[in-house]
């Protein structure tokens, strides 16, 4: 009998929950068509709660991606798009979608797990956070010649732009709602919107509390089982189940914090991981890290999306505004490098971070322009090192394990000499 | 023809040179553009002299510290000048936001030079009936930023001057590129390519005084292109193609007779028309009724497949190249759509990729045949 391996990592019991879920949510878009619902593909930080509300069924091009290279998808996908004439610099999310199209195109949906498939879509929805997600919109539009609506979103670098930001997300989300009025000739009942959105803040309340739990040492959750439990909060917000998930989770990871169960043992370095997680290796890493006693405890982005961002001022009664301020504080975050670094500065003294991660995606520039910038400015004002990774968020082609654990080796070596710096100073 | 050719190409070989030095010899005052698309005319009728930023010819160092080597070559080597202290003699930098890396190249730019850095957003999207108010508000803003920079106020008068001026410049070069279309090899392509650079680069009434010059004299030219193919170059979105590969085209019997590109058609084929609103109004709608399709926009009335097939067909060209920037996602997210719709319409294409460090010239030397030979055993 194969002998059972022993994870470093304590993982928080009630995420595993979350796969049945998400392969529920799947198995949802493969039968909209019989179901009578329109599928849209999606891309971007889309308000889901307005499609929720019309009972459209939506694929996520991000989510996608990951939910492939989580299970290793990916690869059939990708060739078929290079294949097609689209160079592998171009966003792995953009080559794997591709490479769906191609696969129905072509009658080959049965090469690859049936899981893994979602069906052509009604009709494609967009944000233009990262721009590049526009142009996947724009291409994929003109190829699948279906009809579609793109969201857009402004740079903001002062108090004045965010303002103004909410104001021209409102007047884009009245054009969409008529959009998806017109299209599936059914008006959006507001009751059951401002019911999503009641869910919705719920649901991102309860997160962030357990968010903040990660304050106490040891950590008891560990950043990685944030980032695959992100479904609840994401594609399958606004749900009476997601909130009833959030609650289970927050009671086993407040019940470890009042018992002083860490996530791993004999807890050692908290670190901070900034940008994208690399799909297919968050369980590798989670150990590599636990084996030098480091735990992610903060993550740019489990702890800045997904409604993190005060959810207390969240709105049921008027969502086109809720909807609006969460768009326009992603945007802000990502066009104002001020911005971010006092939301990072916050979290490392919040979190008691000893160092920082950051990430480089090679096919994602959106996330990775100005990293080094922030990283230098973070580490000159508070001390605390940082170390850069190259990877992708689903491209193994990208990415080297040897190459990073060696990084990541020399890495806690610097955070152990910090440490035995900072302990002879105390002495002293 | 020589001598007035030497003027364009001098600014376009070194550009900050020319401006560092001139930026000390007159104290103008300079603000830097990033690509694509910055209503120049603003920072002209407020009496400074605005740039398109070019891409330099130094290899990165100091750069690598600050970009990934994974973004466009113009984005690093930007930053790289920056660093080494070679746009000090900007006064300011304005961006036009249009996409990621140039917007983060802006922040960048910002967090590492002593110059203040404006942005104007452009919303990609001509059709929605959201964008020419922002447009407007960004543009506004910007204005009132260089005004008080500059300490001169940007007047209805001055801004309907700078205005002709760019309309100007901007109809002569429309007249050159008729002349390259009537009269292939009129002018060689890495010419055409400084002539276009050297306006980005110069006081556009200087520019237009060369220009006019120059269309004078080659009024009598008669250059004979028999045996030649000729080609539409697409693409070379932000920055300039390289010399070297627009050489190589032409001594493979290649002759360049149209252009999309930024450092070609692109920039100068967009007129401002002022109408019955204000100036600022018809600058905004200039922006939203740009052309040549580009893709860092989402403009439901155009399709840049079809545009090319068109350009193909109305240059009377064999084939087209993709000159492709490496790491440009979004000019390689269309590539292969733009190549089906150009083989639906029976016209050869081939891409020709290039960055900043290296380019296999070898290797396209070899392409480049084989698609010359291809095109003529047609």
């Amino acid at each position: 009998m194969a002998e059972k391996k022993e994870y470093l990592v304590n993982r928080v019991k009630t995420t595993k929950e979350v796969q049945n879920m998400m392969i529920e949510y799947y198995s949802g878009l493969q039968t909209a068509r019989q179901d009578g619902k329109f599928l849209a593909w999606t891309y971007g930080p889309i308000p889901f709660e307005i499609m929720r509300a019309m009972d459209i069924r939506f694929e996520h091009l991000e989510s996608y991606g990951a939910y492939l290279a989580a299970r290793s998808g990916q690869q059939r996908l990708k060739e078929l798009s290079e294949a097609d004439g689209y160079s592998n610099d171009v966003c792995s999310y953009a080559r794997l979608l591709r490479g769906v199209t191609l696969l129905h195109e072509r009658n080959e949906t049965n090469t690859i797990p049936n899981v893994l498939i979602v069906d052509m879509p009604d009709f494609l929805v967009a944000i233009r956070h990262c721009p590049l997600q526009g142009s996947v919109y724009d291409y994929q539009k003109r190829l699948l010649n279906k009809p579609g609506f793109c969201l857009d979103t402004m740079p903001i670098h002062s108090e004045d732009d965010y303002q103004e930001s909410i104001r021209y997300w409102k007047r884009q989300l009245v054009e969409f709602i008529v959009f998806l009025e017109d299209l599936t000739k059914t008006k959006l009942n507001m009751d059951r919107l401002k019911e999503i959105m009641g869910y919705v803040k719920e649901g991102a309340v309860i997160r962030k509390r357990m968010l903040n739990l990660c304050k106490a040492r040891p950590a008891p959750i560990n950043t990685f089982d944030h980032f695959i439990s992100l479904g609840p909060s994401h594609t399958l917000r606004g749900r009476k189940e997601s909130v009833e998930f959030w609650k289970r989770m927050e009671a086993e990871v407040e019940e470890r914090v009042n018992n002083k169960v860490g996530v791993i043992k004999n807890e050692r370095f908290r670190l901070y991981w900034h940008n994208l997680p690399i799909w297919f290796r968050v369980g590798r890493l989670s150990e590599t890290l636990a084996g030098y006693g480091a735990v992610l405890v903060s993550a740019s982005y489990t702890h800045e999306g997904f409604y993190a961002h005060e959810p207390e001022k969240i709105d049921p009664e008027d969502p086109l505004t809720s909807i609006a301020r969460e768009e326009s504080w992603l945007s802000w975050l990502s066009s104002d490098i001020n911005q971010a670094a006092y939301l990072l500065q916050k979290e490392i003294e919040d979190y008691s971070i000893d160092g920082m991660i950051m990430c480089s995606h090679r096919t994602c520039q959106f996330v990775d322009v100005g990293e080094y910038d922030l990283a230098d400015l973070i580490t000159r004002k508070t001390g605390v090192p940082n170390v850069v990774i190259d990877a992708d968020p689903t491209d193994p082609a990208f990415y080297s394990d040897a190459q990073t654990e060696t990084r990541i080796q020399a890495f806690m070596e610097t955070l152990e000499s910090s440490k035995r710096r900072s302990a002879s100073s105390l002495q002293k | 023809m020589e001598e007035v050719l030497t003027k364009f190409r001098t600014i376009a070989d070194k550009p900050y040179e020319m401006l560092a030095k001139r930026k000390e010899e007159t104290g103008i005052k300079i603000v830097g553009c990033l690509p694509m698309y910055v209503p120049e005319e603003i920072i002209h009728a407020a009496g400074a002299l605005p740039i398109v930023l070019q891409e330099g010819d130094e290899p990165i160092t100091l750069g690598h510290s600050k970009i990934q080597s994974f973004f466009c070559g113009i984005v690093r080597s930007i930053v790289d000048l920056a660093l080494k202290s070679k746009l000090n003699f900007l006064d300011a930098v304005v961006s036009p936001e249009i996409d990621l890396p140039i917007a983060g190249l802006a922040n960048i730019l910002k967090t590492n030079m002593r110059v203040p850095v404006y942005a104007i957003y452009q919303p990609p999207f001509p059709q929605k009936s959201t964008t020419p108010e922002l447009l407007l508000r960004e543009i506004k803003k910007c204005k009132s930023e260089l005004e008080g920079l500059i300490g001169q106020e940007i007047t209805d008068e001055r801004l309907g001057r700078s205005i002709e001026i760019y309309n100007k410049n901007r109809s002569l070069l429309r007249k050159l590129y008729e002349l390259r279309k009537k009269k292939p090899g009129i002018l060689k392509s890495v010419d055409v390519r400084a002539i276009v650079m050297a306006s980005m680069l110069m006081l556009k009434e200087e520019h237009n005084q060369l220009l006019e010059d120059l269309l004078s004299k080659l009024k009598t030219q008669n250059p004979s292109s028999k045996n030649k193919v000729n080609l539409v170059l697409s693409g070379s979105v932000c920055e300039a193609p390289p010399v070297d590969m627009l050489n190589m085209l032409e001594e493979e019997g290649a002759v360049i007779v149209n252009d999309d590109m930024y450092t070609g058609a692109r920039y100068f084929c967009a007129d401002v028309q002022a109408g019955n609103g204000s100036l600022l109004d018809a600058i905004v709608k200039r922006q939203l009724t740009w052309p040549i399709p580009c893709p860092t926009k989402i403009d439901e009335g155009l399709d840049w497949g079809n545009y090319l097939v068109d350009l193909a067909s109305t240059s009377e060209a064999k084939g087209v190249i993709h000159m492709v920037v490496k790491y440009c996602q979004p000019h390689e997210m269309y590539y292969p759509y733009l190549s089906k719709k150009l083989a639906k319409a029976g016209i050869p294409d081939l891409k020709l990729e290039f960055e900043h460090e290296t380019i296999s010239m070898g290797s396209t030397k070899t392409r480049i045949q084989a698609f010359m030979e291809m095109i003529k055993k047609r």
